[in-house]
């Protein structure tokens, strides 16, 4: 009898313990392959985070949230804001309130609007204006690699570069979008859109995401009944982006913070935050990842040498009708790799399976580039082998220091 | 097979207390030598010996003219492969495997016996119907009946048997003997054992205290 067959035999005739190692494995393999993959996109969303303007304006909420929502195209669609505060702002105008006072808006370098208005699959269509590609500084400026700009009437679209590849956009294609619901409820329309232009890979978010006309966006909005979700019926936007003096700031602040819907906050000063939020989650996650994953490492080894070194009758056994040490163990071996190999594969379908879900659910659920997740689950894979082997090394150890005479003895 | 002892003797723990001498022991080729004694004297531990399990602490134990233990550890994997059958004293079946797979476990001529020999040494100690049945659920008689035709089922050239009758009714004890002696036809069978019923099938028989000293 081969080691093959013995090595199949003793995992498949003793079902119960076999089946409890590999359940055992495999939750390792699954929970070891999650959080190696959680900790790592979350140091990713570093990557494709536009760290653009010095300031970002949107619905009253958290900072952070305001930042990954508009640099980074994150989480649910926010609450909207007026558009006329954009313009506002953008002219340079007097804002007058109900209580018959204004105030003056300090003087800004440009103003970009974001509206969040559809999508197709995992993309987003935002609507901006021509600002998006014309930036100040325009070193962070997005460039035309093919086609054109939108026009402001048309039903058309500028798709970034990863948008275009992964839908195969080319100029002239048409596009259906759906114009999710700002009510939240479950009814989406369908809208048919035109690409324009492809823009060139910034290696930000803008890659991942479509760009319309912001008045287009507007217009598709109205055809919905926003009463309940806007005062401002679709004269609406979700974020701005502003580019100004620092010395604006703490003016546009007061401003905005405590006499609008809106909340403006620093860009750098975001991003500092979420550096520092992320650096200790980082510190930590890596800990807990490094953690889970010896304590998978631990427990498959411990498993394995148990079930192991309960078979030193079974080695003594062997031993005695002639089988080699190597012979037996190569059985162990493979055993360990049958173990192993099925455990993996139960865990690696698990984590194919529900990584999806408790990514979303974690909030993770960004465009990125940098991270190849299927790999990181393949590293487990291998380390759970890799304590597999050694834990069969420990009873191939035993094995070579036993008393073959004794052991069949009993003694 | 030539089985020779020199000098052999066996120390035991704690004390190192000689559990047994044996100056001398001869057995010719195709000889089958019937062993009997008291109980702990030690014959279950020359069997081992001989074997090559178990190395004396002096002494020699030599097959054809080859001392068991000046080989080293793969010669004598290789005798043990290659020439020597063993029926254990515990049996020594693997209990999560049928009795023919245990049989299975066995090589002849470098390879590993497949299951029509399996099927035919079953056969030979009446246990073909009982072939696909886990070592584990086996009555005590059936495992000795499995353990015999595994030792059986390769082409041994040295036989060592561990009381194989001692648990078989008359009946069987006949059946597993003339399996033994037929499959011993060619080899040399040295069995160890308090079964009366034996000896008159053997042409030799030794008396292991008046063999040995201790």
């Amino acid at each position: 009898m081969n080691a093959w067959r013995l090595a199949w035999l003793n995992v498949s005739r003793r079902a119960l313990p076999s089946a409890i190692a590999v359940v055992a494995i495999a939750w390792a393999a699954a929970a070891g392959g999650v959080m190696l993959k959680l900790h790592t996109l979350s140091q990713s969303r570093f990557a494709t985070l536009a760290a653009e303007g010095q300031s970002v304006v949107g619905a009253k909420s958290g900072g952070m949230d305001l930042l990954l929502g508009s640099l980074n195209l994150e989480g649910d669609l926010p609450a909207f804001i007026p558009y006329n505060l954009f313009r506002s702002i953008r002219s340079a105008e007097k804002i007058g309130f109900e209580n018959g006072t204004f105030s003056h808006i300090p003087p800004v370098r440009a103003v970009v609007p974001f509206l969040r208005f559809g999508s197709v699959g995992p993309f987003a269509a935002v609507g901006t204006d021509e600002r998006f590609l014309r930036r100040p500084d325009h070193s962070d400026s997005p460039r035309l690699e093919a086609g054109r700009w939108f026009h402001a009437d048309a039903p058309e679209l500028v798709a970034g570069a990863e948008a275009a590849r992964r839908l195969r956009l080319a100029p002239g294609a048409a596009v259906t979008l759906d114009i999710a619901n700002p009510t939240g409820e479950p009814n989406v329309r369908r809208a048919e859109f035109s690409v324009t232009g492809i823009l060139a890979p910034t290696g930000k978010i803008w890659d991942f995401a479509l760009f319309a006309c912001l008045r287009q966006g507007q217009r598709q909005l109205a055809e919905f009944d926003l009463e309940s979700v806007s005062i401002w019926q679709n004269q609406v936007l979700h974020y701005f982006l502003i580019y100004h003096e620092s010395a604006v700031f703490p003016r546009l602040q007061s401003l905005i913070n405590q006499r609008t819907v809106a909340q403006i906050v620093s860009v750098p000063e975001e991003i500092a935050k979420l550096h520092e939020l992320t650096g200790l989650g980082r510190r930590f996650g890596l800990g807990f990842a490094a953690l889970i994953l010896f304590m998978a490492g631990a427990c498959v080894a411990a498993m394995t040498i148990a079930r192991f070194d309960a078979m030193s009758v079974h080695m003594a056994i062997l031993r005695a009708l002639g089988y080699s040490k190597a012979e037996i163990a190569g059985s162990l071996f493979l055993e360990g790799l049958l173990l192993g190999g099925l455990a993996c594969l139960i865990g690696g379908l698990g984590d194919f399976l529900f990584f999806p879900r408790i990514r979303e659910w974690v909030g993770l659920d960004f465009h990125g580039y940098a991270v190849r997740l299927p790999l990181l689950s393949g590293a487990v894979w291998l380390m759970i082998l890799a304590a597999i082997a050694c834990a069969v090394a420990i009873p191939v150890v035993k094995l070579c220091r036993q008393d073959v005479d004794q052991s069949l003895k009993g003694m | 097979m030539k089985v020779r002892i020199e000098n052999l003797r066996v120390r035991i723990p704690p004390d190192d207390r000689t559990l047994f001498f044996l100056p001398k022991l001869r057995v010719a080729s195709r000889e089958k030598v019937l062993i009997q004694g008291a109980s702990g004297m030690g014959k279950t531990t020359l069997l081992h010996c001989l074997a090559g399990l178990r190395p004396p602490q002096e002494g020699r134990a030599l097959a054809d003219g080859r001392d068991l233990y000046r080989l080293d550890e793969r010669g004598r994997d290789r005798f043990r492969r290659d020439e020597l059958a063993v029926i254990f004293q515990k049996l020594n079946l693997l209990p999560h495997l049928s009795s023919l797979e245990n049989v299975m476990l066995m090589r002849s001529g470098g390879r590993f016996v497949g299951r029509e020999r399996a099927r035919e040494v079953l056969a030979a100690v009446r246990m073909t119907h009982r072939a696909s049945v886990l070592a584990a659920r086996l009555s005590q008689g059936e495992q000795q009946r499995v353990a015999v035709a595994r030792a059986l089922a390769g082409t041994p050239r040295l036989i060592l048997a561990d009381e194989p009758t001692s648990s078989l009714d008359d009946d069987n004890a006949t059946v597993v003997v003339e399996a033994l002696l037929a499959a011993a036809r060619e080899a040399t069978l040295i069995v160890v054992s308090h079964d009366r019923r034996l000896r008159e099938r053997f042409s030799r028989c030794i008396r292991f205290e008046e063999a040995a000293t201790s």
